[in-house]
């Protein structure tokens, strides 16, 4: 007998522009012990679907409009707050994507996992302490005792995932929804949590259902597969069974889309006969941070977030920079690019050394050099139109005629992909691959020679990823750029990039041509970081 | 949909969020109203003058306090003075001070708390230091010590109240400017080679019109209110000239007596405060392009 059954579940969303059919009519099972995945890009109504379930979606402006969700026989959806209370949190608990954000600063670990146990049932304290100190061991906290008093701050992000977790099962829970409870992590601790979701699975025959838009997660974890898309579901099976004989063709743009081989041939950097053709060169830069103690009196503290660097950009490559969250990279970029001082070290462009630069000196660069950041939300100004914002680059630094602006405005369009039609739009009448492809012409439209893009994909779905990706390709070969790619996904780095750099505690700790990087890592922390990468897709027969 | 298309076509070229946010304005008829309201305001207030009924200081001391009538509209005071007069001659004391104070205000205070916020460090805390100094001192003593120094003016009395107004403006917009500042598009402002200057104007300012609008048509009624504050303490107008808070402190006064003395000058003010907030909301929503789909 399942442990929730959800039937024909359908809810919208009433907002001023009309209603969004978010979740239409959809109807799934899942068993006890049993991990149910729910893949779909941002919008198929993945977390709605289950969100709703727990009466956890903002009403109004969303409705459900009909549907039941059977769990123990109460229906879920037609039941009195006050029993939905005593199911949420205790029966069905649910891990979030942020580990960051769903913990309280304020109170420690302990306080804030005793409250659970305490609220659902009637224990008194010591015995709370001793089973959340316990539960904190079971999911890999060791030391649960000393731990329970100490702060979110204390915990790194994938610890906190932990506590999440440990916080989701102190009630002994039947049902685990973990939406997308991985995305913010790195991907060795990503490797971490999913061996502990599924030893806990087997310890305690939870059902979990896992949402997540990234497949090769899927392939990893689960055992049923539920592919979404518009609110529907559009494909359902084992995994195996996805995997091998996918049905839809949804399904298999999804699959297709995820970069596990290497970049055309024709995209490849050939080596030119001659050596000395680095455009950037980059010799013992270091990048320092204030650190945080440093009283009146104390010598002030310094933190390194890039540590003695040495790197050089070839003349139309692709240089990857991988690395994980907080490595340095990002910062690395941007002192590359002359947006975060440097503090030793030298830069050369074009052999000129540009660390040095006065303001005058430094507009002439940047005209050359470029930057393309991760968020395509944050990267455009929210209250200027796609002509404002192509357009200020190309007045600032001259690059077209002013007769031919607009001309120049719709051929950059054009080039990224984007209809010139919408040329006075405003960025948020866009979507996310859209929004990207803006900034990507906004970087492109003063016909630089380098480009930094730090992270550009990481916020994309991944059938948006892989377009954005063929379009770097095409206008690195057409333009004859130089780029560096900054990105902690290695199977995106292994795709793109000509060589790639790894990068860890502010230092490069190897750099190769990207196919030595993973084929043979020299570095014992490359070897990790490769072995965590998600176990490949099955692979597919040839069509 | 059609004549939004053609709309479109037309306009397609080099419209700014200004001329955007011009059209967005007029698609909102509140906001419209309030506009109106205002510029019959202005104009009645510029062209006093020459058209009111009376003037604004003859004393008819048999009349006395009247109600309205047909020769006096919105009747007299005790002096037997016209109050549709006096309150036509007090809306130009009132708008004017309303006006320039708070645009004096608006001016130094984005200004000055977009540059701290924006650069930040040293820059910054000298500047906020600054504007806590002002704080601290008693804006009285800092107005009564203008006067004395330069002597009594309208004029000055106008800069003196935007002088003091300016400090919370500097505040709020320097808050705004800080937290802006972290986000990626001003990031690819700098990367993109624009000067400071034209990164506040261009990229931050537009993005914190917002609470910029709400605190001015906050401001406004606070500095109509701070004038009368002052005139009844002896430093700004004087008797026999007036202004809308004169008019309404003597108003309140004779209110058991002379109810129309009060109810006039309020309703006026009244009136005014209202069309100020339905243009600020109006504006604000037009100036943000996803307040609007159409």
């Amino acid at each position: 007998m399942p442990v929730l059954s959800v039937k024909n579940l359908t809810v919208n969303f009433y907002t001023r522009d009309g209603i969004v059919n978010a979740v239409k009519d959809v109807s799934y099972d899942v068993d006890a012990g049993e991990v149910l995945a729910i893949v779909g890009e941002s919008g198929s109504g993945k977390s709605v679907s289950s969100h709703a379930l727990l009466d956890l979606i903002a009403r109004p402006p969303g409705k459900i409009e009909s549907g039941h969700a059977y769990f123990n026989d109460i229906d879920l959806l037609n039941c009195s707050k006050q029993q939905m209370r005593s199911i949420r949190g205790n029966k069905i608990a649910m891990i979030f994507q942020d580990p960051m954000t769903s913990l309280n600063p304020y109170m420690t670990i302990g306080s804030q996992l005793i409250e659970v146990l305490t609220t659902h049932s009637v224990v008194d304290k010591k015995t709370a302490t001793l089973k959340a100190a316990h539960v904190l061991e079971e999911v890999g906290i060791s030391d649960g005792l000393k731990r329970l008093k100490q702060y979110p701050h204390e915990f790194s992000g994938g610890m906190r995932q932990r506590v999440m977790i440990a916080m989701a099962l102190l009630t002994e829970p039947e049902l685990l929804i973990a939406d997308e409870p991985t995305t913010a992590l790195d991907v060795t601790i990503q490797a971490q949590i999913f061996e502990l979701l599924h030893a806990l699975r087997k310890r305690y025959n939870i059902a979990i259902i896992f949402i997540t838009h990234d497949l090769a997660v899927v392939a990893q974890l689960a055992d049923r597969v539920l592919v979404m898309k518009d609110g529907a579901i559009v494909e359902q099976g084992t995994t195996a069974e996805i995997f091998a004989n996918t049905q839809h063709d949804y399904t298999k743009n999804l699959l297709a889309a995820i970069p596990n081989s290497q970049k055309p041939e024709q995209y490849r950097y050939q080596v030119p006969a001659h050596n000395n053709n680095s455009i950037l060169e980059i010799t013992k830069l270091t990048t320092r941070f204030p650190g945080l103690s440093s009283g009146l009196f104390q010598k002030k503290q310094y933190l390194n977030a890039v540590d003695n660097v040495d790197l050089s950009l070839k003349k139309g490559e692709i240089l990857g920079l991988v690395g994980e969250s907080g490595c340095g990279k990002s910062t690395l970029s941007k002192t590359i690019i002359q947006l975060i001082d440097s503090h030793e070290g030298s830069v050369k462009f074009e052999g000129e050394e540009i660390t040095s630069l006065d303001s005058k000196h430094l507009k002439r660069l940047r005209k050359d050099l470029q930057i393309i950041f991760q968020d395509p939300y944050a990267s455009l100004n929210p209250r200027m139109s796609v002509y404002d914002i192509l357009l200020e680059p190309l007045k600032l630094h001259q690059a077209a005629p002013k007769d031919q602006l607009d001309q120049r405005i719709k051929e950059l369009m054009r080039e990224v992909g984007l209809s010139p039609s919408d040329i006075r739009k405003y960025p948020h009448e866009f979507s996310g691959g859209q929004r990207q492809r803006i900034a990507i012409a906004r970087a492109l439209a003063v016909a630089p020679k380098v480009i930094v893009a730090d992270e550009p994909v990481s916020a994309l779905d991944v059938t948006i990823q892989a377009q954005i990706l063929d379009l770097f390709l095409q206008l690195v070969k057409r333009r004859g750029l130089s780029m560096i790619f900054v990105s902690h996904d290695l199977s995106v780095i292994r795709y793109l990039c000509d060589r790639t750099a790894v990068m860890s505690e502010g230092k490069i700790i190897e750099v190769d041509q990207t196919e030595t990087v993973f084929n043979h890592p020299k570095n014992v922390y490359t070897q990790k970081l490769i072995a965590a990468i998600p176990t490949e897709i099955p692979h597919q027969s040839p069509a | 949909m059609t004549a939004n298309q053609t709309l479109r076509a037309d306009t397609i070229q080099g419209r700014s969020l200004w001329q955007d946010a011009i059209t967005r304005l007029r698609k909102n008829h509140l906001a419209m109203a309030g506009l109106v309201i205002l510029i019959i305001m202005v104009v009645v207030a510029l062209l006093t003058p020459w058209i009111a009924p009376y003037s604004y200081e003859v004393q008819d001391l048999d009349l006395g306090a009247s109600p309205p009538s047909a020769a006096h509209w919105l009747g007299t005071d005790t002096f037997g003075r016209d109050l549709l007069t006096r309150v036509m001659y007090g809306g130009r004391v009132s708008l004017a001070v309303g006006f320039i104070a708070t645009t004096v205000a608006l001016v130094i205070g984005v200004f000055w708390g977009a540059i701290a916020g924006y650069a930040g460090g040293r820059t910054d805390a000298f500047m906020m230091r600054l504007v806590d100094i002002l704080y601290a001192l008693p804006f009285m003593i800092f107005i009564i010590l203008l006067m004395v120094v330069f002597g009594r003016s309208i004029l000055l009395l106008f800069l003196a109240i935007g002088c003091v107004e300016w400090l919370t403006m500097a505040r709020i917009v320097r808050g705004q400017v800080l937290s802006l500042r972290q986000q990626e598009f001003v990031e690819a402002a700098v990367a993109m080679g624009l000067s400071p200057l034209t990164i506040i104007i261009r990229h931050i300012i537009p993005n914190i019109l917002g609470p910029i609008i709400v605190y001015v048509t906050l401001t406004i009624p606070s500095v109509m209110l701070l004038e009368a504050f002052l005139s009844f303490l002896g430093l700004g107008i004087q008797p026999p000239q007036s202004s809308w808070g004169l008019l309404i402190s003597y108003g309140v006064e004779t209110m058991e007596e002379y109810p129309w003395l009060l109810l006039y000058p309020g309703l006026v003010l009244s009136v005014t405060l209202f069309s100020l907030n339905f243009l600020g909301d109006g504006l604000r929503d037009a100036l943000d392009p996803k307040t609007s789909k159409d």
